[in-house]
């Protein structure tokens, strides 16, 4: 039984994994750093362990201070949330050594799935379609110049353990490979610790799409419908919906018994995501992201599962205890974040409230918005009987939003949600530059 | 153990070396510790809120003074052993690269030393407990 866990993250997640502890009856301790010591999360934890100063290095990607807070602070458990470690092999297998449970996938899952290579291999194995590319990592760069001609460009260049957008380049001819791949290789190294990276087709107006899992690591695995994060911008997502506007019912069917597949072949334990890029009625395996996601909430209301409460349960063992056909996906939720463009204090902080919506984050009037982490303020969730109910319900929503003391992105979000390609759900991940660029030009 | 004898458990926790025993069944849980050790407590959020402002604050009161505070989290201990006598006192005076104490982490003892001469004005943590990154252990007072 888990009586106690550690949360080795910060912000909104952090309070989402507090409360869901909460819930449960189960002690919440935060791991946090110093420029974090004010933040709700720490607040309304049963208790709290300062592990380092502000830079992430030092305090919540500091295995040693996280585990043994957790071990003096008698946590059974480790809840890494999302980022920061949570997807590092090591940290996970240093957290079972230490005798604690770490809730997320087996360690040798996660060093599997976070190497790219890895993870296209295993998807193939299982028989997923995946983008062409370079099955192996690039050796050099005569290397690069061979797959991507027999690719064809434009490809794009991933760091092998990354993620998030980062250590990505798209090139679109020769010339400019070798900049690109030294380019890549450096972000990679800065932001993963591994230079390594691969080449797959860049596909020009894809639809990013997600199958949401679960799966107790005892043979049931349960999907919990897709999410369409589309809406990007410099591959960071902005928007998430599901249902998706653009699947039928047999491609969401083949993308759903695919990835369940995958991830009994895996032999999967915890909550994971994988991901996705549609063109047309083709879709390729991308990825697969071995933790909770920002964007669970969307999935929790289609789907009436709380992640974070399954995530626990399958961490003490507990079996799903029920199949496909009990899991009832009903009506359309979208997902709005909203994002600092500036740090700093928040003078006046007012979010949407009523009906049909839901609003996770930790900042109040009098926050400070941190300029050492990640910039998401708040993300407002809508869950309505339609797409069209519930794109009127997040203007809504966005038009209650008053934020004053930091700039943030609300214009362009509403913007964006206003705009007719979203309405009518012909977009592809370009939506960004194509209404918001287009906009700063006119402006 | 088929049912829970408390007796049992009681004498059961009288002959071990135990300082601290926690036992849970679906119906109570016991909690034993051995009078006079107060092991493993765990700090209030509240008192260690701010660590990061504690030294400059000590630092406005006495100039002279200053704060030495955790580099890592762990366990302190002032003695290198449980029967050694311990590496400083109130009032020690101590080197550049002295060892000031002990902080256990992942069954590792890592010596803390002193970066510049100084004597031990008060000693802040409380020995054989946690400490927090940050957290104030000694006030010093440059020589």
């Amino acid at each position: 039984m888990i009586g106690s866990i550690l949360i080795a993250n910060r912000g909104e997640i952090a309070l989402r994994i507090v409360r869901a502890c909460r819930d449960l009856g189960i002690r919440s301790v935060v791991a946090y750093s110093q420029a974090d010591a004010d933040t709700l999360a720490v607040k309304l934890a049963d208790a709290a362990v300062c592990i380092g100063p502000a830079p992430t290095q030092e305090s919540y990607l500091n295995s040693k201070n996280i585990i043994v807070a957790a071990c003096l602070s008698r946590c059974d458990a480790i809840h890494p949330g999302v980022g920061f470690l949570s997807e590092n092999a090591t940290f996970a297998k240093a957290v079972e050594d230490a005798g604690l449970i770490f809730i997320g996938p087996k360690s040798e899952t996660i060093a599997l799935l976070g190497n790219k290579v890895e993870a296209r291999k295993a998807a193939l194995a299982a028989g997923l379609p995946i983008t062409p590319g370079s099955k192996e990592a690039i050796i050099d760069l005569a290397d690069a110049k061979m797959s991507a001609s027999q690719i064809g460009y434009p490809i794009i260049l991933k760091a092998s353990s990354g993620g998030g957008g980062r250590g990505m380049r798209i090139v679109r001819k020769e010339s400019e490979l070798e900049a690109a791949l030294a380019l890549a290789r450096k972000e990679a190294l800065l932001f993963f610790g591994d230079d390594s990276v691969h080449m797959e087709r860049f596909l020009e107006q894809p639809r990013h799409l997600e199958i949401q899992l679960l799966s107790d690591g005892k043979g049931t695995v349960l999907h919990l419908g897709e999410r369409d994060c589309s809406v990007q911008k410099n591959h960071q997502k902005l928007l998430e919906e599901s249902p998706s506007s653009i699947l039928n019912e047999s491609l969401r069917k083949a993308m759903c018994d695919d990835s369940v597949r995958l991830f009994q072949e895996l032999g999967y334990r915890g909550a994971g995501t994988v991901e996705y890029l549609v063109e047309g009625s083709a879709y390729y395996f991308m990825e697969v992201n071995a933790r909770l996601q920002v964007e669970h909430p969307v999935s929790e209301l289609v789907s009436g599962f709380d992640l974070v409460h399954a995530q626990i349960e399958i961490a003490q063992g507990k079996s799903l205890l029920r199949s496909q056909k009990d899991v009832n996906l009903s009506g359309y939720a979208l997902e709005c974040r909203i994002n600092g463009l500036s740090a700093g204090k928040i003078e006046k902080f007012v979010m949407p409230s009523g009906p049909h919506v839901r609003v996770d984050t930790y900042l109040q009037a009098g926050s400070v918005l941190s300029p050492y982490y990640d910039s998401l303020i708040a993300k407002i969730i809508v869950h309505a009987p339609s797409r069209e109910q519930g794109l009127a319900i997040m203007q809504r929503s966005l038009s209650e939003v008053e934020i004053v003391g930091v700039k943030t992105n609300l214009e362009e979000q509403k913007l964006l949600i206003s705009s007719s390609p979203f309405t009518s759900g012909r977009f592809g991940t370009d939506l960004y530059a194509k209404v918001c660029d287009q906009e700063k030009k006119h402006a | 153990m088929d049912t829970l004898n408390l007796e049992q458990v009681l004498s059961l926790f009288d002959n071990s070396t135990l300082s601290e025993m926690e036992l849970s069944c679906p119906t109570y849980t016991i909690k034993l510790k051995r009078a006079g050790l107060e092991q493993a407590e765990i700090r209030p959020t509240t008192q260690v809120a701010k660590p990061a402002e504690m030294p400059a604050k000590a630092e406005q009161k006495d100039e002279k003074s200053e704060i030495i505070t955790s580099p890592i989290v762990g366990t302190f201990y002032l003695t290198p052993a449980p029967d050694a006598p311990p590496y400083v006192g109130v009032g020690s005076k101590v080197q550049a690269k002295d060892v000031l104490c002990t902080i256990e982490a992942m069954k590792l003892m890592n010596q803390l030393e002193a970066d510049f001469a100084c004597e031990i004005v008060e000693i802040l943590a409380k020995p054989e407990t946690m400490v927090e990154f940050g957290q104030p252990l000694f006030k010093v007072k440059r020589i």
